[in-house]
């Protein structure tokens, strides 16, 4: 469905030397655009969640920003608006992420669709909700940036020929190679460009991809929302959990609970809350009344929620990933071994013995955490996205001046 | 009704009588519980039929408790460690009485705290202990929310070993309208909540409670068994709110025994099966005041019906 982005070049003085001049010029007075390719996902998702928020401190700092997405197609919807005007039509899922916590309502959406059956570009697009949008063939120039999320080498190959600048932001470690075709690297689509959204993300891609140029991009835990309730009878004893990863995710969850609940049965007042399909803010205040957020996402790559319950006083008891190797300590959580049910099954027993008897009531506790979260402010994300792209531009300028 | 000196806005009460007093380690470690507080409480000890010798052995334990703890020494063999109290010494007022019912006692401390103006009473039973930051969290909850009565989890141990939870069903899904809160449905389906450890708000218990020459009485002194039950009946009855603080505060010590003394609110499960010399009580006896309870409740007053074989 979708089709190939096409890229121009500068009009204007055909000179090469004029041409560079005024790209470099608009790199240096941010007129030039950064693209984000988002995945239409309209479910609540870190990853997206951190594309957006990266689109929303870029446009903050005076960026052109536009989000970039390819809609899927719903059938059911379709079936039912092809049969009413008897001709396929399409009818398709908007990229609406309104879970967000912050307003995006002034970053463009732009959905790219391919061709209808008639080989024609389609011009207009339905949505499920009922409203419509005119597409647009969008121009990607050689000052331009896209920003591609790591699991998708298509966008990367449609962009291989493409002179602007693409950069790869890999918020995951599995789908890196499991999306890539054996054999492929990032490299192989003239990608070098990357930024990881933790240590753990940077320390793999150097030992599977060596020679990318990975920037560090710091994340951020936002305490309007995240906090510790002011009352201490605000706090319940609730166990908070998710399953966002799928269904094999959501058997090894219960299996942890189910297993907690046969070797403790004393507990059998602790209730389990899911905190699923939530916008941000119904989140926050859920896994704030929660007493211990039960975290069992093994292949986090980096892994938000352990920090946003600590900043909530909600105390973690979770696998150890991967992901999350640059903030897991002795101190801040009770962290099992990582995939092990039965490891995790024990230590939330403990930690559930531990709270009853009010040894996780210490102050010194919440300290704790509060230490682990000062390397996560939004004052800290906001300069290393500003730090990074300001950097890219002049990358980019001293690229193009070199090949002049 | 004049306690010695009020320092603080809790007023806690405890019976002693010989038998506690002799098991010299239990009273002590008792006592340290309450000394350790992080939150302070004052408290007033009663106690009948006891020797200057006892009376001495109780106020030198008041003054200085010590804590006895079971450790390993390298060889993994049980070893036994004292620790002496250091602090603040414990605020604590003697009282000799003729009382040894649990719900005489009760009311008798309940009307120590309002006579001398406590915020808070409490009750606690000889040789049963608390966590130390219970009242410090009691206090704070009481400070947050607007409810009469804060019940600890009460860790239950029988001849030493953690059989069950008390006090923690309003916490259960689907049993309590509002978690956390014991209502009269729950109440009335089981008879789940205790009153040692619990933390009373003395003047909207007071309003509600039968009031006879200035003498409050909280619970009905003529019944039997279920006094605790009923009261607490009573008390959701006329709109009080009670709630379970999620958190182990008090740790209910019973043993095997064959003999039931009505001074303590533990009811003994092999209590129909002891001679009536001993304390034993009928079946049918039981079964009448568990009914009486649940009857009862409706009336602020003692109507003082009593079992008739």
């Amino acid at each position: 469905m979708a089709e190939k982005i096409e890229t121009t070049t500068v009009n204007g003085d055909n000179s090469v030397d004029a041409r560079v001049a005024d790209i470099v010029r608009k790199l240096e007075s941010k007129g030039f655009t950064i693209y984000f390719y988002a995945p239409t996902m309209n479910v609540a998702s870190g990853g997206v969640g951190v594309l957006f928020k990266q689109a929303r401190i870029l446009k903050d700092a005076g960026y052109n920003v536009k989000i970039i997405f390819e809609p899927k197609v719903n059938e059911k919807a379709s079936y039912e608006a092809s049969m009413q005007v008897k001709s396929k039509v399409f009818v398709f899922e908007k990229l609406n992420p309104e879970w967000l916590e912050f307003d995006f309502s002034d970053i463009p959406l732009v959905p790219q669709v391919g061709t209808d059956e008639s080989g024609n570009r389609i011009s207009k697009i339905n949505y499920t909700d009922g409203t419509s949008q005119k597409t647009e063939q969008i121009a990607i120039s050689v000052e331009d940036m896209v920003v591609i999320p790591e699991g998708f080498p298509n966008i990367m190959q449609q962009l291989a020929q493409s002179p602007c600048k693409k950069i790869v932001l890999a918020q995951s470690w599995i789908y890196v190679l499991n999306s890539l075709k054996p054999g492929s690297i990032w490299q192989s689509y003239g990608i070098t460009d990357v930024i990881s959204v933790s240590d753990a993300i940077t320390e793999y891609l150097n030992s599977i991809m060596p020679g990318l140029k990975i920037k560090q991009y710091s994340q951020s835990i936002n305490r309007d929302i995240f906090n510790v309730p002011e009352r201490v009878s605000d706090k319940l004893p609730l166990i908070g959990y998710s399953c966002n990863r799928g269904r094999e995710q959501r058997m090894k969850t219960f299996n942890v609970i189910r297993n907690f609940q046969q070797w403790n049965p004393m507990a059998n007042y602790f209730r389990f809350v899911e905190l699923s399909d939530l916008s941000r803010e119904e989140y926050a205040e859920k896994l704030k009344s929660c007493s211990l957020l039960l975290s069992t996402d093994e292949i986090a790559g980096f892994g938000t929620a352990p920090l946003e319950a600590m900043a909530s006083g909600t105390h973690v008891v979770s696998w150890a990933p991967y992901g999350g190797k640059e903030y897991i300590n002795e101190n801040n959580g009770f962290w099992a071994a990582n995939g092990d049910i039965f490891n995790l099954s024990e230590y939330l027993g403990l930690a559930v013995d531990k709270l009853v008897n009010g040894e996780l009531d210490n102050p010194e506790i919440q300290k704790s955490y509060e230490e682990t979260l000062s390397k996560y402010t939004s004052e800290g994300e906001r300069k290393s996205v500003i730090d990074m792209f300001e950097q890219y531009a002049k990358e980019r300028v001293e690229e193009l001046k070199s090949k002049v | 009704m004049k306690i010695k000196e009020k320092n603080n806005d809790i007023l806690l009460s405890i019976y002693v009588d010989s038998e506690g007093l002799s098991k010299t380690k239990e009273f002590n470690n008792c006592i340290y519980s309450i000394a350790k507080q992080n939150k302070p409480v004052d408290l007033v000890v009663f106690y009948s039929n006891l020797s200057k010798d006892e009376i001495n052995k109780l106020s030198s334990t008041l003054d200085s408790p010590v804590l006895s703890l079971i450790k390993s020494d390298e060889k993994g063999k049980p070893t036994e460690e004292k620790v002496s109290f250091e602090g603040n010494k414990l605020n604590y007022t003697l009282v000799e009485t003729e009382c040894e019912s649990f719900s005489k006692l009760f009311n008798l401390g309940f009307n120590y705290a309002a006579s001398n103006d406590y915020k808070f009473y409490s009750i606690a039973e000889q040789g049963d202990a608390f966590a130390i930051h219970w009242f410090e969290r009691a206090s704070k909850f009481a400070s947050e929310e607007e409810n009469h009565i804060f019940l600890p989890l009460i860790r239950n141990t029988m001849n030493g070993s953690h059989v069950s939870m008390l006090n923690e069903a309003s916490w259960v899904e689907g049993m309590s309208e509002e978690a956390g809160i014991t209502d009269i449905n729950l109440l009335l389906r089981f008879n789940a909540i205790n009153p040692l450890g619990g933390v009373y708000d003395v003047e909207s218990i007071s309003e509600i409670s039968e009031e006879k020459e200035g003498f409050f009485k909280p619970m009905k002194e003529s019944m039997k068994l279920t006094n605790a039950y009923e009261f607490f009946l009573r008390m959701i009855y006329e709109d009080l709110k009670i709630k379970t603080i999620d958190r182990v505060g008090y740790e209910l010590k019973a043993y095997s025994s064959e003999v039931y003394n009505e001074s303590s609110s533990k009811i003994p499960s092999n209590l129909a099966s002891m001679p009536s010399d001993k304390g034993g009580v009928s079946q049918d006896e039981i079964n009448f005041y568990q009914d009486l309870a649940k009857k009862e409740y409706f009336f602020v007053e003692d109507r003082c019906l009593v079992f008739e074989s």
